[in-house]
Protein backbone atom coordinates (compact mmCIF):
# COMPACT_ATOMS: atom_id res chain seq x y z
CA UNK A 1 0.00 0.00 0.00
CA UNK A 2 3.09 2.56 0.90
CA UNK A 3 4.96 0.85 -1.64
CA UNK A 4 2.16 1.53 -4.33
CA UNK A 5 1.97 4.98 -2.94
CA UNK A 6 5.04 6.01 -3.72
CA UNK A 7 5.41 4.12 -6.79
CA UNK A 8 2.02 6.26 -8.52
CA UNK A 9 3.97 9.65 -6.73
CA UNK A 10 7.22 8.51 -8.47
CA UNK A 11 5.20 7.78 -11.98
CA UNK A 12 3.06 11.27 -11.79
CA UNK A 13 6.81 13.13 -11.36
CA UNK A 14 7.35 11.11 -14.64
CA UNK A 15 4.70 12.28 -16.11
CA UNK A 16 5.66 15.53 -14.85
CA UNK A 17 9.46 15.21 -16.80
CA UNK A 18 7.30 14.71 -20.30
CA UNK A 19 7.09 18.45 -20.30
CA UNK A 20 10.87 18.86 -20.93
CA UNK A 21 10.94 16.32 -23.97
CA UNK A 22 8.42 19.15 -25.99
CA UNK A 23 10.12 21.91 -24.82
CA UNK A 24 13.82 21.68 -23.92
CA UNK A 25 15.08 23.27 -27.01
CA UNK A 26 18.43 21.82 -27.52
CA UNK A 27 18.91 17.27 -28.04
CA UNK A 28 20.67 17.45 -24.90
CA UNK A 29 17.67 18.52 -22.52
CA UNK A 30 15.37 15.57 -24.07
CA UNK A 31 18.04 13.16 -23.32
CA UNK A 32 18.08 14.38 -19.66
CA UNK A 33 14.35 13.12 -19.20
CA UNK A 34 15.85 9.42 -20.77
CA UNK A 35 18.22 9.29 -18.20
CA UNK A 36 15.67 10.51 -15.52
CA UNK A 37 12.82 7.91 -16.63
CA UNK A 38 15.83 5.04 -16.16
CA UNK A 39 16.61 6.38 -12.25
CA UNK A 40 12.84 6.76 -11.49
CA UNK A 41 12.13 3.85 -13.42
CA UNK A 42 14.74 1.60 -11.59
CA UNK A 43 13.17 3.27 -8.25
CA UNK A 44 9.63 2.60 -9.48
CA UNK A 45 10.92 -1.43 -9.34
CA UNK A 46 12.38 -2.09 -6.57
CA UNK A 47 9.35 -0.65 -4.51
CA UNK A 48 7.17 -2.76 -6.51
CA UNK A 49 9.73 -5.72 -5.64
CA UNK A 50 9.18 -4.80 -1.94
CA UNK A 51 5.47 -3.97 -1.97
CA UNK A 52 4.72 -7.39 -4.45
CA UNK A 53 7.06 -9.52 -2.83
CA UNK A 54 8.20 -10.41 -6.24
CA UNK A 55 12.56 -10.23 -6.13
CA UNK A 56 12.56 -10.67 -9.60
CA UNK A 57 11.84 -7.64 -10.42
CA UNK A 58 15.02 -6.45 -8.50
CA UNK A 59 17.16 -8.13 -11.38
CA UNK A 60 15.27 -5.98 -14.08
CA UNK A 61 15.80 -3.08 -11.82
CA UNK A 62 19.41 -3.66 -12.01
CA UNK A 63 19.21 -4.20 -15.95
CA UNK A 64 17.54 -1.55 -16.61
CA UNK A 65 19.95 0.66 -14.63
CA UNK A 66 23.25 -1.25 -16.80
CA UNK A 67 21.14 -0.53 -19.63
CA UNK A 68 20.28 2.72 -19.48
CA UNK A 69 23.86 3.95 -19.26
CA UNK A 70 24.39 2.47 -22.08
CA UNK A 71 21.77 5.03 -24.02
CA UNK A 72 23.60 7.99 -23.13
CA UNK A 73 27.06 6.63 -23.82
CA UNK A 74 25.77 6.29 -27.39
CA UNK A 75 24.20 9.38 -27.59
CA UNK A 76 27.25 11.62 -27.22
CA UNK A 77 29.44 8.79 -29.38
CA UNK A 78 26.50 9.04 -32.32
CA UNK A 79 24.78 12.13 -32.97
CA UNK A 80 27.35 14.44 -35.24
CA UNK A 81 28.16 17.95 -34.23
CA UNK A 82 30.49 17.47 -31.27
CA UNK A 83 33.09 14.94 -31.56
CA UNK A 84 33.97 12.65 -28.95
CA UNK A 85 37.71 13.45 -28.16
CA UNK A 86 39.02 15.70 -25.60
CA UNK A 87 40.59 19.64 -25.97
CA UNK A 88 38.96 22.28 -27.63
CA UNK A 89 36.12 23.85 -26.30
CA UNK A 90 32.83 25.35 -28.00
CA UNK A 91 32.77 28.58 -29.23
CA UNK B 1 4.27 -0.76 13.24
CA UNK B 2 8.14 -0.96 14.61
CA UNK B 3 10.42 1.30 14.47
CA UNK B 4 12.88 -0.46 11.55
CA UNK B 5 9.83 0.56 9.61
CA UNK B 6 9.06 3.50 10.36
CA UNK B 7 12.51 4.42 9.86
CA UNK B 8 12.49 2.75 6.57
CA UNK B 9 9.16 4.60 5.61
CA UNK B 10 10.80 7.73 6.36
CA UNK B 11 13.64 7.24 4.28
CA UNK B 12 12.03 6.13 1.44
CA UNK B 13 9.45 9.00 1.34
CA UNK B 14 12.93 11.75 2.07
CA UNK B 15 14.29 9.63 -1.27
CA UNK B 16 10.65 10.73 -2.81
CA UNK B 17 11.31 14.26 -1.89
CA UNK B 18 14.70 14.33 -3.69
CA UNK B 19 13.14 12.83 -6.82
CA UNK B 20 10.54 15.67 -6.91
CA UNK B 21 13.24 18.09 -6.47
CA UNK B 22 14.60 16.34 -9.55
CA UNK B 23 11.93 16.83 -11.79
CA UNK B 24 11.34 20.68 -10.42
CA UNK B 25 15.03 21.39 -10.90
CA UNK B 26 14.35 19.59 -14.75
CA UNK B 27 11.29 21.89 -15.59
CA UNK B 28 12.28 24.56 -14.24
CA UNK B 29 15.97 25.84 -14.51
CA UNK B 30 16.94 27.62 -16.97
CA UNK B 31 19.57 26.04 -18.88
CA UNK B 32 21.11 22.51 -19.70
CA UNK B 33 24.03 22.65 -17.26
CA UNK B 34 21.85 23.47 -14.30
CA UNK B 35 19.15 21.02 -15.65
CA UNK B 36 21.69 18.21 -15.47
CA UNK B 37 22.96 19.56 -11.74
CA UNK B 38 19.06 19.13 -10.55
CA UNK B 39 18.76 15.49 -12.28
CA UNK B 40 21.68 14.07 -10.90
CA UNK B 41 20.29 14.59 -7.31
CA UNK B 42 17.70 12.58 -8.51
CA UNK B 43 20.67 9.81 -9.22
CA UNK B 44 22.31 10.22 -6.05
CA UNK B 45 20.18 10.89 -3.06
CA UNK B 46 16.84 10.17 -4.46
CA UNK B 47 17.77 6.57 -5.04
CA UNK B 48 20.06 6.25 -2.45
CA UNK B 49 17.65 7.27 0.33
CA UNK B 50 15.06 4.50 -1.26
CA UNK B 51 17.78 2.18 -1.39
CA UNK B 52 18.66 2.62 2.08
CA UNK B 53 15.11 2.56 3.23
CA UNK B 54 14.72 -0.58 1.54
CA UNK B 55 17.86 -2.13 3.27
CA UNK B 56 16.67 -1.70 6.15
CA UNK B 57 13.65 -4.41 5.25
CA UNK B 58 15.78 -6.40 3.55
CA UNK B 59 15.49 -9.95 4.17
CA UNK B 60 18.50 -11.42 3.79
CA UNK B 61 22.33 -9.96 3.01
CA UNK B 62 22.30 -11.10 -0.28
CA UNK B 63 19.36 -8.62 -1.10
CA UNK B 64 20.58 -5.58 0.80
CA UNK B 65 24.16 -6.37 -1.20
CA UNK B 66 21.84 -6.11 -4.68
CA UNK B 67 20.07 -3.19 -3.41
CA UNK B 68 23.44 -1.64 -2.91
CA UNK B 69 25.05 -2.33 -5.86
CA UNK B 70 22.01 -1.30 -8.57
CA UNK B 71 22.77 2.34 -6.02
CA UNK B 72 26.32 2.22 -6.88
CA UNK B 73 25.74 1.74 -10.89
CA UNK B 74 22.95 4.39 -10.95
CA UNK B 75 25.20 6.52 -9.52
CA UNK B 76 28.32 5.86 -11.38
CA UNK B 77 25.96 5.71 -14.43
CA UNK B 78 24.49 9.20 -13.65
CA UNK B 79 27.69 11.01 -12.93
CA UNK B 80 29.76 10.15 -16.14
CA UNK B 81 26.49 10.42 -17.92
CA UNK B 82 26.24 13.71 -16.48
CA UNK B 83 29.77 14.60 -17.73
CA UNK B 84 29.63 13.33 -21.38
CA UNK B 85 25.83 15.03 -21.81
CA UNK B 86 27.59 18.83 -20.22
CA UNK B 87 30.49 18.06 -22.46
CA UNK B 88 28.61 17.32 -25.67
CA UNK B 89 26.07 20.62 -25.22
CA UNK B 90 29.74 22.68 -24.26
CA UNK B 91 30.98 21.38 -27.75
CA UNK B 92 27.69 22.14 -29.31
CA UNK B 93 28.58 25.55 -28.30
CA UNK B 94 25.38 26.16 -25.85
CA UNK B 95 26.61 28.80 -23.62
CA UNK B 96 26.17 28.37 -19.35
CA UNK B 97 23.32 30.43 -17.91
CA UNK B 98 24.03 33.99 -17.00
CA UNK B 99 22.11 35.70 -14.48
CA UNK B 100 20.77 39.45 -15.76
CA UNK C 1 -11.70 6.63 -4.03
CA UNK C 2 -9.70 3.70 -6.96
CA UNK C 3 -7.09 1.50 -4.95
CA UNK C 4 -3.81 2.43 -5.41
CA UNK C 5 -2.95 0.08 -7.75
CA UNK C 6 -5.54 1.08 -10.47
CA UNK C 7 -4.77 4.20 -10.22
CA UNK C 8 -1.01 3.13 -10.86
CA UNK C 9 -2.26 0.94 -13.84
CA UNK C 10 -4.13 3.58 -14.93
CA UNK C 11 -1.52 6.48 -15.31
CA UNK C 12 0.89 4.06 -16.75
CA UNK C 13 -1.41 3.11 -19.43
CA UNK C 14 -2.19 6.53 -19.99
CA UNK C 15 1.03 7.45 -20.56
CA UNK C 16 2.56 4.64 -22.92
CA UNK C 17 -0.55 6.07 -25.07
CA UNK C 18 0.45 9.52 -24.99
CA UNK C 19 4.43 8.03 -25.63
CA UNK C 20 3.73 6.23 -28.44
CA UNK C 21 1.30 8.68 -29.84
CA UNK C 22 3.90 11.63 -29.08
CA UNK C 23 7.18 9.06 -30.47
CA UNK C 24 4.90 8.82 -34.03
CA UNK C 25 3.69 12.63 -34.48
CA UNK C 26 6.32 13.83 -33.48
CA UNK C 27 8.59 15.94 -36.56
CA UNK C 28 11.97 16.00 -34.90
CA UNK C 29 12.94 12.71 -35.57
CA UNK C 30 15.46 12.73 -32.22
CA UNK C 31 12.49 13.74 -29.84
CA UNK C 32 10.71 10.43 -31.83
CA UNK C 33 13.60 8.50 -30.29
CA UNK C 34 13.88 9.25 -26.79
CA UNK C 35 10.01 9.11 -26.56
CA UNK C 36 10.00 5.60 -27.75
CA UNK C 37 13.17 4.58 -25.59
CA UNK C 38 11.17 5.92 -22.52
CA UNK C 39 8.10 3.95 -24.06
CA UNK C 40 10.71 1.15 -23.67
CA UNK C 41 11.18 1.89 -20.15
CA UNK C 42 7.86 1.82 -19.31
CA UNK C 43 6.78 -1.42 -20.91
CA UNK C 44 8.99 -3.07 -18.90
CA UNK C 45 7.71 -1.69 -15.88
CA UNK C 46 4.09 -2.50 -18.00
CA UNK C 47 5.66 -5.85 -18.05
CA UNK C 48 6.51 -6.10 -14.66
CA UNK C 49 2.70 -4.90 -13.58
CA UNK C 50 1.57 -7.91 -15.59
CA UNK C 51 3.40 -10.15 -13.23
CA UNK C 52 5.76 -11.12 -16.67
CA UNK C 53 9.65 -11.09 -15.16
CA UNK C 54 11.34 -12.78 -17.57
CA UNK C 55 9.63 -10.48 -20.56
CA UNK C 56 10.46 -7.55 -18.11
CA UNK C 57 13.95 -8.53 -18.05
CA UNK C 58 13.92 -8.89 -21.86
CA UNK C 59 12.17 -5.29 -22.76
CA UNK C 60 14.48 -3.64 -20.19
CA UNK C 61 17.66 -4.88 -22.04
CA UNK C 62 15.99 -4.57 -25.31
CA UNK C 63 13.29 -1.82 -25.41
CA UNK C 64 15.14 0.42 -22.81
CA UNK C 65 18.80 0.10 -23.63
CA UNK C 66 19.76 -1.67 -27.37
CA UNK C 67 16.67 -0.65 -29.53
CA UNK C 68 17.58 2.91 -28.50
CA UNK C 69 20.99 2.60 -29.70
CA UNK C 70 20.32 1.45 -33.06
CA UNK C 71 17.85 4.23 -33.55
CA UNK C 72 20.39 6.57 -32.90
CA UNK C 73 23.00 5.18 -34.67
CA UNK C 74 20.85 5.33 -37.74
CA UNK C 75 19.93 8.69 -36.67
CA UNK C 76 23.42 9.92 -36.71
CA UNK C 77 24.13 8.59 -40.27
CA UNK C 78 20.78 10.32 -41.63
CA UNK C 79 22.50 13.53 -40.05
CA UNK C 80 25.68 13.00 -41.01
CA UNK C 81 24.59 12.87 -44.87
CA UNK C 82 21.75 15.54 -44.56
CA UNK C 83 23.06 17.96 -42.39
CA UNK C 84 25.97 17.85 -40.38
CA UNK C 85 25.66 19.67 -37.23
CA UNK C 86 21.87 19.87 -37.59
CA UNK C 87 19.43 17.18 -36.25
CA UNK C 88 17.17 15.33 -39.38
CA UNK C 89 13.83 16.33 -39.53
CA UNK C 90 11.39 14.09 -41.36
CA UNK C 91 8.58 16.25 -43.83
CA UNK C 92 5.65 15.20 -42.37
CA UNK C 93 4.87 13.08 -39.42
CA UNK C 94 4.77 9.37 -39.13
CA UNK C 95 0.71 9.32 -39.92
CA UNK C 96 1.31 10.78 -43.40
CA UNK C 97 -0.59 8.09 -45.63
CA UNK C 98 -4.17 8.61 -43.72
CA UNK C 99 -3.88 11.79 -41.13
CA UNK C 100 -3.59 11.82 -37.63
CA UNK C 101 -7.46 11.48 -36.71
CA UNK C 102 -8.11 9.25 -39.17
CA UNK C 103 -4.98 7.06 -37.81
CA UNK C 104 -6.36 7.67 -34.56
CA UNK C 105 -9.72 6.96 -34.91
CA UNK C 106 -9.06 3.74 -37.12
CA UNK C 107 -6.67 1.93 -34.43
CA UNK C 108 -9.30 2.63 -31.79
CA UNK C 109 -11.94 0.93 -34.16
CA UNK C 110 -9.39 -2.04 -34.51
CA UNK C 111 -8.49 -2.45 -31.06
CA UNK C 112 -11.92 -2.77 -30.18
CA UNK C 113 -12.89 -5.24 -32.76
CA UNK C 114 -9.73 -7.11 -32.42
CA UNK C 115 -10.15 -6.93 -28.25
CA UNK C 116 -13.31 -8.18 -28.73
CA UNK C 117 -12.70 -11.20 -30.72
CA UNK C 118 -10.04 -12.45 -28.62
CA UNK C 119 -12.51 -12.04 -25.88
CA UNK C 120 -15.03 -14.01 -27.80
CA UNK C 121 -12.65 -16.82 -28.66
CA UNK C 122 -10.91 -17.24 -25.24
CA UNK C 123 -15.23 -17.82 -23.83
CA UNK C 124 -16.11 -19.68 -26.35
CA UNK C 125 -12.58 -22.33 -26.16
CA UNK C 126 -13.18 -22.36 -22.40
CA UNK C 127 -10.33 -20.15 -20.89
CA UNK C 128 -11.82 -17.82 -19.04
CA UNK C 129 -10.51 -18.29 -15.80
CA UNK C 130 -7.80 -16.76 -16.90
CA UNK C 131 -4.97 -19.33 -16.05
CA UNK C 132 -4.27 -20.05 -19.97
CA UNK C 133 -1.90 -22.86 -20.57
CA UNK C 134 -0.78 -22.56 -16.78
CA UNK C 135 -2.08 -25.79 -15.39
CA UNK C 136 -1.03 -27.84 -18.06
CA UNK C 137 2.46 -26.64 -17.50
CA UNK C 138 2.53 -27.20 -14.34
CA UNK C 139 1.68 -30.84 -14.67
CA UNK C 140 4.65 -31.35 -16.72
CA UNK C 141 7.22 -29.57 -15.27
CA UNK C 142 8.74 -32.28 -13.34
CA UNK C 143 10.43 -33.48 -16.29
CA UNK C 144 11.18 -30.36 -17.62
CA UNK C 145 14.69 -30.12 -16.34
CA UNK C 146 14.18 -26.75 -15.18
CA UNK C 147 11.68 -25.22 -12.87
CA UNK C 148 11.14 -21.74 -14.38
CA UNK C 149 8.13 -22.55 -16.14
CA UNK C 150 8.71 -19.84 -19.18
CA UNK C 151 12.37 -21.68 -19.32
CA UNK C 152 10.69 -24.73 -19.59
CA UNK C 153 7.98 -23.80 -22.26
CA UNK C 154 10.78 -22.05 -24.30
CA UNK C 155 13.86 -24.18 -24.44
CA UNK C 156 12.30 -27.89 -23.64
CA UNK C 157 8.15 -28.22 -24.21
CA UNK C 158 8.43 -25.51 -27.54
CA UNK C 159 11.70 -25.67 -28.31
CA UNK C 160 11.03 -26.23 -31.46
CA UNK C 161 9.83 -22.79 -31.93
CA UNK C 162 12.84 -21.01 -30.12
CA UNK C 163 15.05 -22.81 -32.72
CA UNK C 164 13.33 -21.64 -35.47
CA UNK C 165 12.91 -17.90 -34.11
CA UNK C 166 17.15 -18.08 -33.46
CA UNK C 167 17.24 -18.80 -36.99
CA UNK C 168 15.18 -16.10 -37.95
CA UNK C 169 17.29 -13.73 -35.96
CA UNK C 170 20.66 -14.94 -37.50
CA UNK C 171 18.80 -14.51 -41.28
CA UNK C 172 18.38 -10.86 -40.00
CA UNK C 173 21.85 -10.28 -38.98
CA UNK C 174 23.14 -11.81 -42.03
CA UNK C 175 20.78 -9.31 -44.12
CA UNK C 176 22.42 -6.26 -41.96
CA UNK C 177 26.01 -8.05 -42.71
CA UNK C 178 25.49 -8.01 -46.29
CA UNK C 179 24.16 -4.63 -46.92
CA UNK C 180 26.95 -2.75 -44.98
CA UNK C 181 30.22 -2.02 -46.90
CA UNK C 182 33.23 -2.85 -45.13
CA UNK C 183 33.42 -6.70 -44.06
CA UNK C 184 35.33 -6.13 -40.92
CA UNK C 185 35.47 -3.95 -38.03
CA UNK C 186 36.63 -0.60 -38.27
CA UNK C 187 39.99 0.38 -36.74
CA UNK C 188 40.12 2.53 -34.18
CA UNK C 189 38.15 5.73 -33.69
CA UNK C 190 39.44 8.57 -35.42
CA UNK C 191 41.11 10.99 -32.71
CA UNK C 192 42.03 10.21 -28.89
CA UNK C 193 39.35 9.36 -27.26
CA UNK C 194 37.36 11.25 -23.60
CA UNK C 195 39.54 9.11 -21.04
CA UNK C 196 35.92 9.31 -19.22
CA UNK C 197 34.53 7.30 -21.73
CA UNK C 198 36.74 4.48 -21.83
CA UNK C 199 37.12 4.37 -17.79
CA UNK C 200 33.84 4.20 -17.72
CA UNK C 201 33.51 1.15 -20.48
CA UNK C 202 35.93 -0.46 -18.28
CA UNK C 203 34.12 -0.70 -14.91
CA UNK C 204 30.96 -1.60 -16.31
CA UNK C 205 31.35 -3.91 -18.83
CA UNK C 206 32.37 -6.18 -16.27
CA UNK C 207 29.68 -5.86 -14.46
CA UNK C 208 27.83 -6.04 -17.23
CA UNK C 209 28.97 -9.48 -18.26
CA UNK C 210 28.61 -10.61 -14.53
CA UNK C 211 25.30 -9.50 -14.31
CA UNK C 212 24.58 -11.77 -18.04
CA UNK C 213 26.17 -14.85 -16.28
CA UNK C 214 24.21 -14.45 -13.61
CA UNK C 215 20.73 -14.20 -15.65
CA UNK C 216 21.76 -17.33 -17.53
CA UNK C 217 22.58 -18.90 -14.54
CA UNK C 218 19.30 -17.83 -12.96
CA UNK C 219 16.86 -18.77 -16.05
CA UNK C 220 16.67 -22.59 -14.83
CA UNK C 221 14.96 -21.46 -11.41
CA UNK C 222 14.01 -17.84 -11.79
CA UNK C 223 13.28 -15.00 -14.26
CA UNK C 224 16.00 -14.97 -16.79
CA UNK C 225 17.23 -16.96 -19.10
CA UNK C 226 19.20 -17.59 -22.54
CA UNK C 227 17.70 -14.43 -24.19
CA UNK C 228 17.99 -12.18 -21.55
CA UNK C 229 21.55 -12.91 -20.89
CA UNK C 230 22.25 -12.80 -24.67
CA UNK C 231 20.72 -8.80 -24.17
CA UNK C 232 22.92 -8.06 -21.13
CA UNK C 233 26.11 -9.16 -22.62
CA UNK C 234 25.66 -7.80 -25.91
CA UNK C 235 25.01 -4.21 -24.48
CA UNK C 236 28.90 -5.05 -23.07
CA UNK C 237 30.16 -5.70 -26.11
CA UNK C 238 28.32 -2.77 -27.36
CA UNK C 239 29.66 -0.24 -24.59
CA UNK C 240 33.11 -1.73 -25.27
CA UNK C 241 32.90 -0.83 -28.59
CA UNK C 242 31.77 2.83 -28.12
CA UNK C 243 33.75 3.22 -25.55
CA UNK C 244 36.34 2.76 -28.14
CA UNK C 245 37.75 -0.35 -27.65
CA UNK C 246 38.51 -2.93 -30.68
CA UNK C 247 37.89 -6.51 -29.76
CA UNK C 248 41.63 -8.54 -30.19
CA UNK C 249 42.32 -9.66 -33.78
CA UNK C 250 41.22 -13.63 -32.39
CA UNK C 251 37.49 -12.72 -31.54
CA UNK C 252 37.39 -10.83 -34.60
CA UNK C 253 38.29 -13.68 -36.84
CA UNK C 254 35.99 -15.99 -34.36
CA UNK C 255 33.31 -13.05 -34.77
CA UNK C 256 31.52 -15.32 -37.74
CA UNK C 257 31.72 -18.74 -35.91
CA UNK C 258 30.19 -16.74 -32.61
CA UNK C 259 27.14 -15.98 -34.84
CA UNK C 260 26.34 -19.25 -36.07
CA UNK C 261 27.37 -21.07 -32.88
CA UNK C 262 23.79 -20.93 -30.90
CA UNK C 263 21.69 -21.90 -34.16
CA UNK C 264 24.04 -24.49 -35.04
CA UNK C 265 24.50 -26.12 -31.16
CA UNK C 266 20.68 -25.77 -31.04
CA UNK C 267 19.79 -27.89 -34.33
CA UNK C 268 22.46 -30.28 -34.22
CA UNK C 269 21.17 -31.27 -30.60
CA UNK C 270 17.71 -31.43 -32.38
CA UNK C 271 19.24 -34.11 -35.05
CA UNK C 272 21.29 -35.35 -32.81
CA UNK C 273 18.23 -36.66 -30.81
CA UNK C 274 16.15 -37.72 -33.50
CA UNK C 275 18.85 -39.66 -34.94
CA UNK C 276 18.78 -41.67 -31.69
CA UNK C 277 15.25 -42.09 -31.85
CA UNK C 278 13.38 -39.53 -29.59
CA UNK C 279 11.03 -37.97 -31.23
CA UNK C 280 11.76 -33.55 -32.28
CA UNK C 281 13.49 -31.95 -29.33
CA UNK C 282 12.36 -34.78 -26.31
CA UNK C 283 15.72 -34.79 -23.96
CA UNK C 284 16.73 -38.00 -22.53
CA UNK C 285 14.80 -38.52 -19.45
CA UNK C 286 16.96 -37.28 -16.11
CA UNK C 287 19.64 -35.20 -18.31
CA UNK C 288 16.83 -32.68 -19.72
CA UNK C 289 18.22 -30.04 -17.20
CA UNK C 290 21.98 -30.59 -18.61
CA UNK C 291 21.08 -30.44 -22.34
CA UNK C 292 18.95 -27.00 -21.76
CA UNK C 293 21.73 -25.62 -19.96
CA UNK C 294 24.67 -25.75 -22.78
CA UNK C 295 22.58 -24.69 -25.39
CA UNK C 296 21.47 -21.61 -23.27
CA UNK C 297 24.73 -21.08 -22.87
CA UNK C 298 25.67 -21.06 -26.47
CA UNK C 299 22.14 -19.24 -27.56
CA UNK C 300 23.39 -16.47 -25.05
CA UNK C 301 26.32 -16.37 -26.47
CA UNK C 302 25.13 -16.14 -30.00
CA UNK C 303 22.62 -13.63 -29.13
CA UNK C 304 24.92 -11.35 -27.68
CA UNK C 305 27.60 -11.30 -30.67
CA UNK C 306 24.15 -11.14 -33.21
CA UNK C 307 22.79 -7.95 -31.23
CA UNK C 308 25.67 -6.19 -31.07
CA UNK C 309 27.04 -6.74 -34.67
CA UNK C 310 23.82 -4.98 -35.73
CA UNK C 311 25.34 -1.97 -34.13
CA UNK C 312 27.63 -0.34 -36.42
CA UNK C 313 30.06 0.53 -34.22
CA UNK C 314 30.52 3.67 -37.14
CA UNK C 315 32.34 6.67 -35.13
CA UNK C 316 30.94 10.31 -36.29
CA UNK C 317 32.81 11.40 -39.47
CA UNK C 318 33.44 7.67 -40.60
CA UNK C 319 31.47 5.84 -43.04
CA UNK C 320 28.81 2.99 -41.92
Amino acid sequence: MFFEAMALFLMLNLAAGLVRVARGPTAADRMTVAQLFGTTGVAVLLLLAEGWGRPALRDTALVLALLSGLAVVAFVRFLPGAGSDPGGEGS
Amino acid sequence: MSIVEGLSGVLIVAGGFFFLAGTAGLLRFPDIYTRLHALTKADNLGLGLVVAGLCLRARSWAEAVTLIAIWLVVLLTGSTACYLVARFALRSGIRPWRHR
Amino acid sequence: MMPLSTLFDALLAALLVALAWGALSSRDLFRSIVLFMIFGILSAMAWARLDAPDIALAEAAIGAGLTGILLLDTLGALGERNRPGAGPVRETDAFAGWGRWLTLRNAVLGASVFGAGVAAAAAASGLTDGEGLAAAVAESIGEAGVSNPVTAVLLNFRGYDTLLEVGVMLLAVIGVLSLRATAKAPASPAGPLDPQLSAYGRLMAPVMVLVAGYLLYAGAHAPGGAFQAGAVLGGALVLLGLCGFTPPGRLQAANRGLLVLGFCVFLLAAVALTAAGYSLLEYPAGRAGLWIFWIEAALGLSTAFLLAELVSSRVPGGRP
